[in-house]
């Protein structure tokens, strides 16, 4: 079972990831593409390929995890963000579903219009499904893992003004996050 | 013996004087002529010539009963008359007594006529009596025959009653509005029977063909109902044939959708297209 705002927020990354990818020359998806294929194969940490080294502004952190209900709510989905089921992910595994969907929505949509986008949205398509496959999945599922860690680190760790949580209380939940998620 | 105190009262011959005006008022109302007279008189009444009425005859019965009645007052107000007299007397000489015998002698003769009178009744007198009799039980008998024919006749009774069940029937009728519309309905066949068929009406118009008319116009019209409702339902059936398996499957993506979003639904596992999961192999095998 995935929560409705797990849902929302893999929705709206899927989407990022999408827009992103799609900003792209074919030939930079390729190259992307190979060299993530690489990276798997030596096992390498994929935070470096994917820019983590944002940060997110205090107003924005304030929103997101003040008091109130949007800080509730936000806090109930990272708690839930990295939940595994039975050996999988559910969170991380929509998060491809939805960058396939898309994709392929798109590619219908760009089919006979402008064949380098459509070429770029189907090779989108085969990173997710690549990415899903049995074989690629746990190291998916370890990255996954740590750039969820980063970003938590810095909305929750990082947040320690009053009306959120406190940066001890911060590590403890990123710990206690951590704790639940445990590498796959 | 001794001797009564002579006492102050009338004399001898005020006494006689008015003994004498007492048999005279007596002799003038038992006088038998006058008697006779008048009983003739009562019987001329009643045997008259048929035209004197009850009323009268009455009237001459009472004067006769009012008559024989003075005359007992009067005998009586005499024999009071004598005791008074002899109670004054009491205590007188002897001369007073033998008048007092004299006027007890009166008196005896007094009585004697009286009874002379009772017991002398003359024949018509009889013949009055038994006339009045008869006449008696004849008004007796026709008072009776009057109140019988005041009794209400059997043919007034008979229609009293009829009177009475037809009375009932109305209220009835009256209070049982159905018993009437059935009798209205069962008059009017009756009507109908007789303004029955006219042998004047052309078989073409005659009750039968214009029912049989009537029918094949409803028949027709039923069929033409019958076809637009038919039309109407392949229309609906075509319709629900088309439309609903989509709208069902619409339906349950909706409502799985909506499932999901709330948790309700289990994660489904992933599903890439055909294309991608082969290229994806590929990639993944190449390692």
């Amino acid at each position: 079972m995935v929560p409705f705002a797990v849902r929302v927020v893999c929705n709206v990354a899927a989407g990022q990831l999408v827009k992103f990818l799609a900003s792209k020359s074919p030939q930079e998806v390729a190259e992307w593409r190979e060299r993530a294929v690489q990276w798997w194969k030596e096992d390498r940490d994929l935070s470096e390929l994917i820019p983590l080294d944002f940060k997110i502004p205090d107003h924005i952190k304030r929103k997101i995890i003040g008091r109130g209900f949007v800080g509730r709510v936000t806090r109930r989905v990272l708690d839930a963000f990295a939940v595994k089921v039975d050996g999988t992910c559910p969170a991380y595994d929509l998060i491809l579903q939805y960058v396939h969907d898309m994709a392929g929505n798109a590619r219908r949509e760009l089919d006979g219009r402008n064949p380098e986008a459509a070429e770029v949205m189907r090779q989108v398509q085969v990173i997710a499904a690549w990415l899903g496959n049995p074989k690629v999945r746990p190291w998916y599922y370890r990255n996954m893992d740590r750039a969820y860690a980063k970003i938590a680190d810095q909305l929750v760790g990082d947040y320690g003004e009053p009306g959120g949580r406190t940066g001890k209380e911060g590590e403890e939940a990123v710990a206690g996050t951590a704790g639940a998620t445990e590498t796959c | 013996m001794p001797r009564l105190a002579p006492q102050m009262g009338p004399t001898m011959e005020e006494v006689t004087g008015e003994v004498d005006d007492a048999l005279k008022a007596a002799k003038k109302v038992l006088d038998a002529a006058a008697t006779a007279k008048l009983l003739e008189g009562v019987k001329t009444v009643a045997t008259g010539d048929g035209s004197s009425s009850a009323k009268e005859m009455g009237e001459v019965v009472s004067a006769v009963a009012s008559s024989m009645k003075s005359a007992g007052e009067l005998q009586s107000s005499l024999i009071k008359q004598m005791a008074e007299l002899v109670q004054r007397e009491n205590g007188s000489d002897d001369a007073e007594l033998k008048s007092m015998m004299n006027r007890i002698m009166m008196m005896k003769m007094l009585e004697a006529l009286g009874g002379q009178n009772r017991q002398g009744v003359p024949p018509e007198l009889k013949e009055v009596l038994d006339l009045l009799r008869e006449e008696n039980r004849r008004l007796r008998e026709e008072i009776e025959k009057l109140k019988e024919d005041r009794r209400p006749d059997p043919v007034s009774e008979q229609m009293q009653s009829l009177t009475m069940q037809l009375l009932s029937q109305h209220i009835s009728n009256v209070t049982n509005p159905f018993q009437g519309l059935r009798e209205l309905a069962k008059m009017r066949e009756e009507l109908r029977d007789l303004l029955g068929p006219q042998e004047s009406v052309p078989p073409e118009y005659s009750e039968g063909a214009l029912r049989a008319k009537a029918l094949e116009k409803e028949l027709k019209a039923l069929e033409m109902e019958e076809a637009i409702r038919m039309r109407e339902l392949d229309q609906k059936e075509r319709m629900v044939r088309e439309y609903v398996p989509g709208i069902l499957n619409q339906a349950g993506a909706v409502l799985a959708n909506v499932l999901q979003s709330f948790g309700l639904a289990p994660v489904r596992p992933l599903e890439f297209s055909s294309e991608a999961a082969a290229e994806a192999e590929r990639m993944a095998e190449g390692a």
